[in-house]
């Protein structure tokens, strides 16, 4: 079998659309603030651009939030969890930089508010700390006072 | 006479294809070439209606050009979704602080409006909707220069 330049071509161009499609849909990079999160694929909720507008909503209107998601999340899982649709989930005995956020109603300022929720989890379970569901609660109530004028 | 035909038939082509292109962007978001304006909505099929969004969209641009010059400069999604200011279970707001009643919201950060839905399509809610979006866009605006 011969390889030709027109097949190398055609091989490298399908790596770059693959590479683009999953920086694209599954990967958030900044390298500024040296975040890098994996974004899972959801079957149920395509909803992956969803969560790169909050982390980006996030980071431009919360600093300081956006840095400890960046340093204590390394996977979101955008499927159906525990916490329902539009809800968020952590689950302790799994990987503890991971955490579940649902989007189905695609609203930016509560996703916002469920990746907060969920990396206050994260934090709570790298800390050693026993899972708190009223701090959490209340770092989504402030970040959404924050970020939502009336 | 040929090459005259042929330079009509081109410039038939593209005039469709350019009216085609608007007309389909436009069922699914706002779009005005002119003005390089181009702003997605999500509307609620259920409770809202998102051509009342469009229409205030044209009202702003006919009656008020520098506020739809500004929108379109500092608004690129309008969602038609209610907005959610708090999180009652935090244990310090209590319901009326969340905003679920409110006009619409604005939400810092990012160049996105929300607005709450509404059925209608009088000229009063659009009348009404095109002063949400004007009121937001101004916020966006003030997020953005802050920044700068």
């Amino acid at each position: 079998m011969t390889i030709t330049y027109g097949k190398i071509i055609k091989i490298f161009a399908v790596c770059i659309l693959l590479l683009f499609i999953y920086l694209r849909f599954f990967y958030y990079l900044d390298f500024r603030n040296d975040c890098h999160i994996k974004i899972r694929m959801s079957w149920l909720e395509w909803s992956n651009l969803s969560i790169k507008r909050a982390l980006i909503t996030l980071k431009h209107g919360a600093p300081d939030d956006y840095k400890k998601v960046c340093e204590h999340v390394r996977v979101i899982n955008p499927d159906y969890a525990c916490g329902g649709f539009q809800g968020g989930c952590f689950y302790p005995g799994a990987d503890p930089y991971e955490i579940h956020v649902s989007t189905s109603q695609r609203t930016l300022a509560w996703t916002v508010g469920v990746i907060v929720h969920e990396t206050c989890h994260a934090i709570q379970f790298q800390e050693g700390r026993p899972m708190n569901e009223r701090e959490c609660y209340a770092a989504d109530d402030m970040i959404l006072k924050k970020l939502v004028e009336f | 006479m040929q090459l005259v035909k042929n330079i009509i038939l081109i410039i038939a082509i593209l005039a469709g294809a350019y009216g085609l292109t608007v007309y389909v962007v436009n069922i699914f978001s706002y779009l005005d070439p002119p003005r390089l304006c181009h702003i997605g909505i999500t509307g609620d099929i259920v409770s809202g209606n998102e051509d009342t969004i469009r229409s205030a969209l044209r009202l702003l641009r006919r009656d008020d050009p520098d506020a739809y010059r500004l929108t379109c400069r500092y608004v690129n999604r309008i969602n038609e979704m209610r907005c959610q200011g708090a999180d009652p279970r935090g244990g310090e707001s209590e319901d009326s602080e969340v905003g679920w009643e409110k006009p619409g919201c604005y939400v810092r950060g990012s160049k996105e409006i929300q607005l709450k839905p509404e059925k209608g399509d009088s000229e009063d809610i659009i009348k009404k909707r095109a002063a949400t979006i004007k009121k937001y866009a101004e916020y966006s605006r003030n997020f953005w220069e802050e920044r700068e």
